[in-house]
C-alpha cells in the first residue's frame, strides 16, 4: 500500500498513513475550507487499505483545533475504522491532547462514545 | 477608522451598524482588537484567526479562553464564507468581523447579508439555540454528531451549536437591506 502524506498548512493538519512503518497520525489544526473534499482523500485511502485486511491499526490524533465541519469528517474517518474492526482488524485510537485542553479531550470522548472504538488518551508533555 | 459614507442605501445601513458597534469601544478598557470589513475567503480566514490568536496572546489571555474565541471566530467566518450572499457596493461584500475586549469579557461581532426568505428560519433556529440549557445544547450536538453528514455546501449543522457551547452569551438581529436581502448580525460573548 502506498504511503500517504499531506503536509501541514495553516488550516489543515499533517497526515501520515504509512502501512509499512505502521505509522498513522493526524496532527495540527483542522479547519479546511471544504472539509468534505479534504477528508475524502484520507477516507478513500483508508477504504483501499481495508481491502488489504491488516491485522492491526493504531491511528494517533494530536489535534489542536477542529472546526465543526472537520468534526463530522473525522467522525466519518473513524467510522471507516469501525468497518476495519468489523472485518477483524485490531483497531485502536490514540487521542493526544494538552493537559489544559478539556475541549479536545471531550471531542475524543464524544467520538469514543459514538464509535465504541478502543481509545487511549495521552496528555502531551 | 469609520467606514466611508456611501450613497447606496444598503451600504448606509451596513455602515451604521458597524459604526454603532465601534462607537461602544473607545475607552482604555473597551477596545476593538481585530476588525475586518468586506471580502472573505479561506486565506483571509487563516490570516484573521492567526491575528486573533496573536492579539490574545499579547493580552496574556488564558489558553482556554483564547481557544474558545478562536473557535467562535472560525465558525462565524466559515459560516459567512459558506452561506453569505455577495451583496455589496462596488464589489465590496457587506461582511464584517469585530472582536472587542471589555473589562471582563470578549465579544465577537460578525455580520453578512442573507436572503430575506431564510430570515424566519434562521431566526427560529437561533431562538431555539438561545433557549437551550448547556445540557440541551450538548444533547443536540451529540444528535447532530451521531446522525449528521456534510451538506453539498459543506455545512455540518454543528456551527451555531458549537458557537453556543463555546460562548457564554449569544445574540443576533436582522436589519432589512432591501426587497431581497437583510443584514444578519450575530454577537457572541466569551467571559475572560
Amino acid at each position: 500500500m502506498t504511503r500517504f502524506e499531506l503536509e501541514e498548512t495553516s488550516n489543515t493538519p499533517h497526515i501520515i498513513f504509512d502501512s509499512e512503518a505502521s505509522k498513522f497520525s493526524i496532527e495540527g489544526k483542522s479547519f479546511p475550507e471544504d472539509s468534505k473534499e479534504f477528508y475524502r482523500r484520507v477516507i478513500d485511502w483508508m477504504e483501499q487499505y481495508k481491502a488489504e485486511k491488516p491485522t492491526a491499526l493504531s491511528l494517533s490524533f494530536n489535534l489542536f483545533y477542529l472546526s465543526s465541519s472537520s468534526i463530522i469528517s473525522v467522525k466519518q474517518l473513524l467510522l471507516k475504522l469501525v468497518d476495519l474492526q468489523n472485518q477483524g482488524t485490531k483497531v485502536s485510537v490514540t487521542w493526544k491532547y494538552d493537559h489544559d485542553d478539556d475541549d479536545i479531550k471531550k471531542t475524543g470522548e464524544d467520538y469514543q462514545q459514538l464509535t465504541k472504538l478502543n481509545f487511549i488518551y495521552k496528555v502531551n508533555v | 477608522m469609520d467606514l466611508k459614507k456611501s450613497s447606496s442605501v444598503e451600504h448606509g445601513i451596513f455602515t451604521e451598524k458597524v459604526n454603532t458597534i465601534r462607537a461602544a469601544y473607545k475607552t482604555e478598557d473597551k477596545k476593538i482588537i481585530v476588525s475586518h470589513i468586506g471580502e472573505l475567503d479561506q486565506r483571509k480566514i487563516n490570516t484573521l484567526s492567526s491575528l486573533v490568536e496573536a492579539q490574545l496572546e499579547h493580552l496574556k489571555v488564558s489558553k482556554t479562553t483564547t481557544k474558545k474565541i478562536f473557535n467562535v471566530v472560525i465558525e462565524v467566518l466559515q459560516n459567512i464564507n459558506l452561506h453569505g450572499e455577495n451583496v455589496g457596493v462596488d464589489e465590496i461584500p457587506l461582511n464584517y468581523l469585530l472582536v472587542a475586549r471589555n473589562a471582563s469579557d470578549f465579544v465577537v461581532y460578525a455580520g453578512n447579508a442573507v436572503p430575506n426568505e431564510i430570515v424566519k428560519k434562521l431566526e427560529d433556529r437561533l431562538k431555539r439555540i438561545q433557549s437551550f440549557s448547556t445540557f440541551e445544547l450538548k444533547k443536540q450536538y451529540m444528535d447532530v454528531l451521531t446522525n449528521g453528514s456534510l451538506s453539498e455546501k459543506g455545512g455540518a449543522g454543528l456551527g451555531f451549536l458549537t458557537m453556543a457551547l463555546k460562548a457564554n452569551e449569544i445574540n443576533f438581529d436582522f436589519i432589512n437591506l432591501n426587497d431581497e436581502f437583510s443584514l444578519f448580525s450575530i454577537q457572541l460573548k466569551v467571559l475572560k
